[in-house]
C-alpha cells in the first residue's frame, strides 16, 4: 500500500521538504514507514511526534492505504 | 465605557470587557513568549495578572523580549514586567513572583486564577504546569516556539495536551537553542495565545481546545492537529 510522509520544522532542513510517497507492507507502523525513507526517530534529536491524516498518533499505531503521515520536529522554546 | 478600550468594541462586546475586568491570568515566564502575552492581557484590559519568571534579562533576550531593553539588563524579568505594565495601563493589578516553577510552589502560585498561560521555555516546566493546572482545575494556554515554528494549544483539566506533545521520559529543564529565537516567531504565538485566552475567557467557540496549531513560518504553514 502507499502512504505519503512529509517533514515539518527543523526536520524539513535535515530530511527534505518535499512529500514523499513509498509502499509500505500491510500492517506497517509509523515508525516503519519513516524507516522506508531513512528516518530512525530514536536517533533524530529533535524529533517531535507525528500525526496521521492531521490526527495525533502514536510512533507505534499502524498506518492504513492512502495515510498521509506528518512529522514534526519538537518545539519547546518560549 | 473606558475610552482607552473603545477599540476593543466589535471583538469584545461592553459587558464582555466588564467581564475581563473581573478575570485574574497567571502567565508563567517573562520571556520571548511572556513579554507579548502580558503586555497584550494588560493592554486588552484584563483585571489582574500575576507574571511569574525567576530569572533576569541578559543581552541575548534583546533580539525579541520586549520587556528587555538596553538599560534593565540584568534586572529581574517578572519585577520588571510589573513596573513596565503598570506605565501602559494601571488599572490593571499586576504582581509579580519571581519564583522558580517547581512541583512545590506551582499550585500554590496558580491557585485562584481564571486562565494560566505557558510562556515557559522548557518541558519539564510545562509537565509541572499542566498537572497543577489539573489539581487547581484551570485551563492552560500552551504556547511554544523554536526557530521558524512554534505552536499553540489549549489544555482543559484532563485533556493533559502537554503530556501528549512531549515524550514521557522528556525531563529536562534545559532549554534548546539549536534552531534560533527569532523575534518575529514569539510575536505571532504569543498574540494566539493571547486570543485564545480571551476566547476562553470569555466563552467564546473554536477554541483550540485538546488541539495544537502547528505555525511554521518559513513556508506559511498554518494546521491544526487534533489530539
Amino acid at each position: 500500500m502507499k502512504v505519503t510522509i512529509v517533514m515539518r520544522g527543523t526536520l524539513r532542513k535535515a530530511f527534505g521538504a518535499e512529500e514523499k510517497v513509498v509502499e509500505v507492507p500491510d500492517g506497517c507502523t509509523v515508525d516503519e514507514a519513516l524507516q522506508t525513507i531513512g528516518i530512525n526517530y530514536r536517533e533524530v534529536k529533535n524529533f517531535g511526534f507525528v500525526s496521521v491524516n492531521n490526527m495525533r498518533v502514536m510512533i507505534s499505531d499502524p498506518v492504513n492505504e492512502g495515510d498521509y503521515i506528518k512529522a514534526f520536529s519538537k518545539v519547546s522554546g518560549g | 465605557m473606558n475610552e482607552r478600550y473603545l477599540r476593543n468594541i466589535g471583538v469584545i462586546a461592553e459587558d464582555e470587557q466588564e467581564l475581563l475586568s473581573q478575570k485574574s491570568v497567571c502567565v508563567i515566564g517573562c520571556g520571548g513568549l511572556g513579554g507579548g502575552v502580558i503586555e497584550a492581557l494588560v493592554r486588552i484590559g484584563v483585571g489582574k495578572l500575576t507574571v511569574v519568571d525567576s530569572d533576569v534579562f541578559d543581552l541575548t533576550n534583546l533580539n525579541r523580549q520586549v520587556l528587555s531593553n538596553e538599560g534593565n539588563i540584568g534586572k529581574a524579568k517578572a519585577a520588571e514586567a510589573a513596573s513596565q505594565m503598570k506605565l501602559i495601563n494601571s488599572n490593571v493589578e499586576v504582581t509579580s513572583r519571581g519564583a522558580e516553577i517547581t512541583e512545590d510552589n506551582c499550585c500554590s502560585i496558580i491557585k485562584g486564577h481564571d486562565l494560566v498561560i505557558d510562556a515557559v521555555d522548557n518541558v519539564k516546566t510545562r509537565f509541572i504546569l499542566e498537572e497543577a493546572c489539573e489539581k487547581e482545575n484551570i485551563t492552560l494556554i500552551h504556547g511554544a516556539i523554536g526557530g521558524w515554528s512554534g505552536q499553540v494549544g489549549v489544555s482543559r483539566p484532563g485533556d493533559k495536551l502537554i503530556r501528549k506533545i512531549y515524550p514521557a521520559d522528556e525531563e529536562s529543564s534545559s532549554v534548546d537553542t539549536s534552531a534560533g529565537n527569532p523575534p518575529f516567531t514569539a510575536a505571532v504565538v504569543s498574540a494566539i495565545q493571547v486570543a485564545e485566552a480571551i476566547k476562553v475567557i470569555l466563552g467564546k467557540e473554536d477554541v483550540l481546545y485538546n488541539k495544537l496549531l502547528m505555525i511554521d513560518l518559513s513556508e506559511h504553514s498554518y494546521e491544526t492537529i487534533e489530539f
